[in-house]
């Protein structure tokens, strides 16, 4: 087990480190000087030269790019060339909304995913499976940037129930905070759960139908055994891998969501520095989503390993 | 009132059916199994064989009430110990299956659940139907393992399943099926998946449990040999029928339908060599071509007429009331059985393997001291080395065959590959047509491939599904010759005749064509270049018994006319003898014994060749007393035995054996076996 | 004269079911016919949008703003009074034209790096295939923004980057296909024949994965039309005065107290586009699983 944790550490490496540098070198990619495009086109020679001084711009790319490793190593992403702010300061103090929208869009896949495809499974080619199909396909075809618009139009501005925009942390008020919460979780979480619901269902149906299955049934096992024990244990594995990689997802789907819904969480500081041309943010951004990323495959590797046995020993 | 145990009365199964098929109307249920009786009384043992498509394994699994979903019992009653049980609920069947009636099947190592243990695994059956606690269950399932013969059964029992060979496996799963006792087994092709050494230990297993446990047993196979050794009497299936029963030996010696006999003739070891086997034209059909009128093996049968065809045969009892066909004519036929000699008639023609024993051709091939490693990946940091093949020696001359025998792990198909240099040897030489083929460059081998092609196992996957017949034909003429697309056209078509086949296939894709059809159009693929050898791996495992014998006779006519080489490679020494002009039997790597394939048959010196022959069932055999099975398994080419590699498992094992590599010992009547033992033998 | 034949060619007949071919099987899926014909529908109206459109979209009439669907108007106005149906006629062709360059681009770039890492493997395979991860490694919409964000908004761009976002998609999909291809028998018998590298690539591989290649690029076309609705939404795709489907429903939500109906008339058209996409995608699936002989779910 722990050989495994370790190889798939040390594999991530590199990969961290063709990110950072991908992430760095995005701005090379900018035909023309990135000083202009930051400044805009009306700047002066001398607010350009300060600009260039502060990125550092003038420097080799090899240069500035260890140089803004090396920050990074000690915690410091740089400063926003728009605001001049510290940038691991405000990803810090954004952390907590991302995440709060997160923990509800997780809530959101157990609550609805997991039971539906569960019963898919179960009952699959009856009604009920049948009925569940269209359901998820309609959650897998609905952008989530247009199901936000319909929960806004719906709860907040015809029933006035939910506040359409805006953020009370969970420290002022849990029912406030829950409010803020609710519709941004549930724009997120439907999409997610309609694919944690078709692979548990896909997961269920292959596991029915190998020879193992076959013996259960054969050595009298009663249904609840062998759906509950036989079949679940092997279909769970590659549903729960679906939660990690969807986590990648949640995170572009944030900058929508904070975006309609007034949220200031990362997402919205990412959308924000995209229109402004803010680089500095973006590379952080990008290298910030990489590595968690990159951290979430691990965990979920190792959670595969824990659930199959044959894993572990290769 | 009947006294059967098991008691199976007009059985149909169907299956719901969402394609047209021809002549019938569209969603009309596809009966896969019709009107079936089989009858097992208690401590019996009853044999059902068939072909695919016979309905064999439908019957038990309906018995079980496991059908697949879609596919339902429509007709007939299953009556077993006196309750009938056609109709069962799913609480009902739950304290049949398990407890009264157990099933084993065919793919051990697939039919036991990855994510648990195998201990678990009988334990969950321990607990739920006799009610057992955890530390009895426990207990009792290392009692289980032990019973099957599982070495160190307290440490197996906390393995997973894919930590077990295959046939440990089907021990494990052996030992699950009878855990609480049941009144009758039913195993479907439990060894069919297994190396065949290993095979005769399960089948003698499972005879020892029978009669230990004072079970039924009720055995599928296709292999009439594996029946007759096992069972008293025998239900014979074709096309989701039954055709003949009587006890084995009845069946055997005087059968009464066309197909019995037909089997019997078609195993190998009812042909002397150098007679072609007996064909039956044709090929098995699939459900939705079965024929509603008339009887369905009419248009396969050698003695079909005219009343066969119009009407369906009813079923007629001969002599006893367990004796009975479905043969309309069976009164006038004496169909030929076990014992009958074979008559000399236009099927069994002289073949070149019978001829020409004392011509020595030139060598086509030579191998010397061929040796192949692999390296695998074990954990993070380890490597090991799979020894696949080690100092492997041999000579093919022209125009004659090599038969290359063992069962997994042996290396045979590694040599095959390595004499084409589809693989790059370790060490040792290669020398094809008097050039080291490791010396080639990879253009000059490229040429040198027209010379030597290769027929894979299985016919399904050997040809490219996104090219017609013909296109895949004619690619070697399209790498190597420059002709024309009506020449190519032209060869194509003759290619075709010449393996006795339409040359209107040509257009088709191969996914609408049968097995024998294909192999014969991968042998088509291989003739095209007109090249001296051919290697022939495993070619007709893949293919249904009734279909084997086309090809085997295929090859020897290719012989006889063309003068090509064959390296024939195959687990069966049987057909092995019966093809080759000489054998080389390989274990673990090694050429252990080598000769004329008369002797190595008849005289075997090595302790595994001689395994190796008493592990062939043929039904000739069948009621006789035979040699008891080898011991143990093969074990892992990761980790092979020091100096002589069959001594774990060798009842003659001398200390010499584990400290040296034995030298080949000359024998007489030709060839050399590899043995420690005074003269090569004991 | 030696026995050739035993086997009389008529005693084995081949069961040639009507219907045999992968079109036939697609005629007897009402749902795939349905999604075709209405992909069909949408490339005509897109393609055909000047020609088809009532209204000049840019036509602003300020008496008429925010009007609901009425026979003038089949879909009434937007607030600048354009005539939405016109606006829509020709967002359409902005959306399908930006998703169709950016999944062709990917899937050809995409397949060839997939098919060469899965086909000679080794330091090939390798080093495209770590290339390959650290690009997914990058949540793949925030990549593609944040690529926009550095070259500037617009179409072109939002294409360029959603194009780079796919090519993973397409490179492992074609990698594993290439890797299972090469271990089957049918390859090793090429090699037996001496059938060359490019040969074996060109007539065996690519053909043996064209049919899931296909399929992929039905389901990314879908995934395709979600993400550029996504990026002109937030503004960063076609710029105004021209729209695509997201950058309309961003207009319509803004208005959304005064015309609530708005926002469902370009949400509706990007999810029965997306799921036409889907439902196309699986029903080819499917017909291929089942002309080859086996079972689909």
């Amino acid at each position: 087990m722990l050989s495994l944790v370790l190889r798939r550490a040390i594999s991530a490496i590199p990969l961290l480190l063709l990110v950072s540098f991908g992430a760095f070198s995005l701005v090379a990619l900018l035909p023309g000087d990135p000083a202009v495009a930051i400044a805009g086109e009306g700047a002066t020679l001398e607010q350009l030269a300060e600009i260039r001084l502060r990125l550092g711009l003038d420097e080799p790319f090899l240069t500035r790019y260890l140089t803004w490793m090396g920050d990074i190593l000690t915690g410091d992403l740089g400063s926003s060339a728009v605001t001049g702010r510290s940038i691991t300061e405000e990803v810090l103090r954004r952390a907590p909304v991302t995440a709060s929208v997160a923990a509800g869009t997780l809530a959101v896949v157990l609550l609805l995913g997991l039971p539906t495809g569960i019963v898919q499974g179960v009952f699959s080619g009856r009604l009920i499976d049948r009925a569940g199909l269209l359901v998820t396909a309609a959650g897998l075809a609905i952008p989530n940037f247009w199901l936000a618009t319909i929960l806004v139009s719906i709860f907040a501005v015809q029933l006035r129930w939910l506040p359409a925009t805006g953020y009370t942390p969970i420290s002022e008020s849990v029912v406030g905070w829950a409010q803020h919460i609710v519709m941004p979780s549930v724009t997120l979480g439907v999409f997610a759960a309609a694919e944690m619901a078709r692979q548990l269902r896909t997961g269920i149906l292959h596991a029915t139908e190998q020879p193992y299955v076959r013996t259960a049934w054969a050595k009298g096992m009663p249904a609840r055994s062998v759906i509950g024990k036989h079949v679940l244990k092997n279909a769970a594995a590659p549903a729960i891998t679906v939660l990690g990689i969807r986590l990648g997802h949640l995170l572009s789907g944030a900058v929508i969501v904070e975006t309609i819904f007034g949220l200031p969480g990362l997402g919205k500081y990412a959308i924000d520095a995209i229109l402004n041309r803010d680089f500095p943010v973006i590379q952080a951004v990008v290298l910030v989503s990489g590595a968690i990323v990159l951290v979430a495959n691990l965990l979920v590797d190792i959670a595969y390993g824990a659930l199959n046995p044959k894993v572990k020993v290769t | 009132m009947s006294t059967n145990l098991l008691e199976v009365r007009g059985l149909t199964v169907s299956v719901e059916s969402d394609r047209p098929t021809p002549g019938r109307g569209r969603r009309e249920p596809l009966r896969l199994v019709e009107n079936v009786d089989l009858t097992v009384a208690p401590g019996q043992t009853l044999g059902i064989v068939g072909e695919s498509g016979s309905g064999k394994s439908i019957s038990c699994l309906a018995v079980m009430g496991l059908l697949p979903p879609g596919v339902r019992v429509t007709g007939g009653s299953i009556v077993f110990d006196g309750e009938d049980i056609t109709g069962a609920t799913p609480k009902q069947l739950t304290r049949i299956r398990g407890r009264r009636i157990g099933m084993v099947f065919q793919e051990p190592l697939s039919s036991l659940n990855p994510a648990f243990t195998i201990g678990n695994q009988i334990e969950e059956s321990l607990r739920y139907h006799l009610g057992m606690s955890r530390r009895e269950a426990r207990e009792r399932a290392i009692e289980l393992l032990d019973l099957v013969k599982i070495p160190a059964p307290r440490q197996r029992a906390r393995n997973y399943p894919h930590e077990l060979s295959g046939g440990m496996a089907q021990r494990a799963l052996i030992a699950l099926a009878i855990a609480c006792n049941p009144q009758l087994l039913i195993a479907d092709e439990p060894t069919t998946a297994l190396d065949v050494t290993v095979q005769l230990q399960i089948l003698e297993l499972l005879a020892e449990l029978r009669d230990a446990l004072d079970m039924s047993l009720i055995l599928v196979s296709h292999d009439l040999g594996v029946i007759g050794t096992m069972s008293e009497r025998i239900a014979v299936m074709y096309a989701g029928q039954v055709v003949e029963t009587g006890t084995v030996r009845e069946v055997f010696t005087s059968p009464q339908h066309p197909y019995t006999s037909a089997l019997i003739a078609s195993s190998v070891e009812s042909t002397p060599k150098g007679r072609r086997l007996p064909v039956i034209p044709g090929q098995v059909p699939a459900a939705t071509s079965f024929a509603q009128a008339g009887c369905r093996f009419a248009n396969r049968c050698a003695h079909a007429e005219a009343v066969c065809r119009e009407a369906s045969p009813a079923w007629a009892v001969v002599g006893s009331a367990d004796r009975g066909t479905r043969c309309a004519r069976h009164k006038e036929l004496v169909l030929p059985g076990v014992n009958t000699p074979a008559s000399v008639d236009a099927d069994h023609a002289p073949t070149a393997a019978g001829a020409a024993e004392g011509t020595d051709t030139e060598p086509v091939l030579i191998i010397r001291n061929l040796t192949k490693h692999f390296s695998v990946k074990r954990g993070l940091f380890r490597r090991g080395v799979v020894h696949a093949v080690s100092g492997v020696e041999l000579t093919l001359h022209r125009g004659r065959t090599l038969g290359l025998v063992g069962e997994s792990g042996s290396g045979k198909s590694t040599v095959g590959r390595l004499a084409l240099r589809l693989i790059e040897p370790t060490s040792g030489e290669v020398e094809f047509l008097g050039h080291n083929l490791a010396a080639l460059r990879r253009g000059e081998l490229r040429l040198r491939r027209r010379n030597m092609q290769m027929v894979f196992q299985d016919p399904f996957a050997s040809l490219d599904p996104t090219m017609t017949v013909g296109q895949s034909i004619e690619e070697p003429l399209l790498v190597h010759e420059k002709l024309t697309s009506d020449e190519r056209r032209e060869r194509v078509a003759t290619l075709l005749r010449r393996v006795g086949l339409d040359p209107g296939l040509a257009q088709r894709p191969p996914r609408t064509l049968s097995g024998g059809q294909r192999q014969r159009i991968a042998f088509a693929r291989a003739l095209a270049l007109h090249p001296q050898l051919i290697v022939c791996d495993e070619p007709v495992s893949a293919l249904d018994v009734s279909t084997r014998s086309q090809i085997v006779n295929l090859i020897q006519d290719i012989q006889s006319t063309d003068g090509i080489a064959f390296l024939f490679i195959a687990h069966d020494l049987g057909l092995v003898h019966h093809i080759s002009h000489d054998i080389a039997v390989m274990y673990l790597g090694r050429v252990v014994e080598a000769g004329p394939a008369e002797r190595v048959y008849a005289d075997p010196a090595h302790p595994y060749t001689r395994a190796l022959l008493a592990s062939q069932l043929s039904p000739a055999q069948a009621g006789q007393p035979r040699p008891p099975a080898p011991k143990g398994e093969i074990p892992s080419p990761l980790d092979p035995p020091s100096g002589c590699r069959f001594r774990t498992r060798c009842p003659f094992a001398m200390p010499v054996c584990a400290n040296e590599v034995p030298a080949p010992v000359p024998q007489p009547g030709g060839g050399w076996s590899a043995c420690h033992l005074e003269g090569g033998r004991p | 004269m030696t026995h050739l034949v035993d086997t009389p060619p008529t005693t084995e007949p081949v069961v040639r079911l009507r219907g045999d071919t992968v079109l036939s099987r697609l005629r007897r899926q009402p749902l795939t016919m349905a999604a075709i014909v209405y992909l069909a529908i949408l490339a005509v109206v897109a393609i055909g949008a000047p020609v088809l459109s009532p209204f000049d979209p840019y036509d602003t009439d300020l008496r008429a703003l925010l009007q609901p669907p009425s026979p003038a108007h089949w879909l009434g106005t937007d607030d600048l009074g354009r005539d939405v149906l016109s606006r829509m006629l020709y967002a359409s062709r902005a959306s399908l034209l930006a998703c169709v360059q950016a999944v062709g681009i990917a899937a050809l770039v995409g397949a060839a790096l997939g098919v060469l890492s899965g086909y000679f493997g080794g330091w090939i395979d390798r080093g495209i295939m770590t290339l390959i991860d650290a690009v997914l490694s990058v949540p793949g919409l925030l990549l593609a923004m944040a690529i926009v964000g550095v070259l500037g908004s617009g179409l072109t761009n939002a294409m360029l980057a959603l194009a780079v976002i796919f090519v993973p998609i397409f490179a492992r999909l074609c990698r594993i296909q290439a890797l299972a291809v090469r271990e089957e028998v049918f390859m090793e018998a090429a090699r037996a024949i001496g059938v060359p590298h490019w040969r074996a690539i060109l007539r065996h591989v690519i053909p043996n994965i064209a049919a899931p290649l296909l399929v992929q690029v039905f389901i990314t076309l879908g995934v395709a039309i979600v993400a550029e609705g996504a990026m002109s939404y937030l503004g960063l795709s076609i710029q105004p005065p021209e729209a695509s489907w997201g950058a309309l429903l961003q207009r319509a939500f803004s208005v959304v107290h005064q015309a609530p109906w708005l926002i469902f008339i370009p949400g509706t058209a990007i999810t029965l586009t997306v799921i036409a996409f889907q439902v196309l995608g699986d029903g080819l699936s499917r017909a291929l699983v089942q002309r080859n002989g086996g079972e689909h779910r």
